[in-house]
């Protein structure tokens, strides 16, 4: 097997991005924990995140992307303290800006029941160009 | 076709630049100071990043209803049915801590408020619970990825 040993991949003209083969990199990932005082647990290219009450979470990129048609996947644990199961989910409110969006967290016991929740364990990932 | 062999390049304007073709081959990258931290530059340009931490470190296509099984992953060994619409999983390199992003989704044709979350993340393990509703169910496609720091 060969190996190249290096710091810094450009493109040959020495500024360009350089061309990954059919394979794309995530831009962003965060893992917080929403319990208490919202906290980053893990992330990449993240600046900070914003407690706005119950369930509402603001996250902030350091690297802002060209636009703000970027691709989001969300997720969120199962609450163990909590008497499972139940319905639970995790998504995207809004993107504010090309450096901000806002993720809402809800549970409930059914589909007509459904609260915003502090949930233990929020993942957000995105794909897109940066600026 | 000519060849050159060598052990180390340096720049010849820059010591630390080295200018190659537009399409390199190699079967293997590592970064030179560090072997786990290569930067690469924005699309855009305005900004550079570590390559390594936006690569997936793990992802699964898999079922769970009938016998549970992978349809497609990288990086996963094994998949345990742990019960009605629960999946647990063997990762083959191990991740660095349990502070892994793991979002999921479900595809769930034909079940009503489909839904699947994580549950448990360890260095060696992810597992992933499915509800239909407010019931555990087990789903025919769900899709898991994982980001994180490889040990």
């Amino acid at each position: 097997m060969s190996t190249v040993k290096v710091d810094t991949l450009v493109a040959s003209d020495g500024t360009s991005p350089v061309t990954l083969t059919k394979q794309h990199a995530a831009k962003t990932w965060t893992n917080w924990n929403g319990q208490g005082t919202a906290a980053i647990r893990d992330s990449f290219n993240t600046a900070s995140i914003t407690d706005n009450g119950t369930g509402d979470t603001t996250v902030t990129v350091s690297n802002a992307f060209a636009n703000a048609d970027f691709s989001t996947v969300c997720g969120r644990d199962s609450t163990l303290s909590q008497t499972r199961p139940k319905l639970l989910n995790m998504s995207r409110d809004t993107a504010l800006s090309t450096t901000v969006s806002r993720y809402l967290s809800v549970e409930g016991t059914g589909s007509s029941t459904v609260a915003d929740e502090d949930c233990e364990f929020n993942f957000v990932t995105i794909h897109g160009d940066l600026a | 076709m000519s060849e050159i062999k060598v052990d180390t390049l340096t720049g010849k304007t820059s010591a630390t630049t080295v200018t190659g073709p537009d399409l390199f081959k190699t079967d293997e990258l590592q970064g030179k100071t560090s072997a786990g931290d290569i930067t690469v530059t924005s699309e855009g340009g305005a900004a550079t990043m570590q390559l390594q931490q936006g690569l997936a470190k793990a992802w699964a296509n898999f079922h769970q209803d009938g016998t549970q099984s992978i349809d497609g992953s990288i990086n996963i060994t094994s998949i345990t049915d742990s019960g009605v619409g629960e999946s647990s999983f063997g990762i083959s390199n191990a991740l660095s801590n349990g502070n892994d992003n793991i979002p999921t989704t479900t595809v769930g044709a034909g079940l009503s408020n489909t839904h699947s979350v994580f549950n448990l993340a360890r260095t060696t393990v992810v597992k992933i619970e499915t509800y239909a509703g407010s019931s555990y169910t087990d789903a025919s496609e769900i899709n898991m990825l994982v980001h994180g720091d490889l040990a």
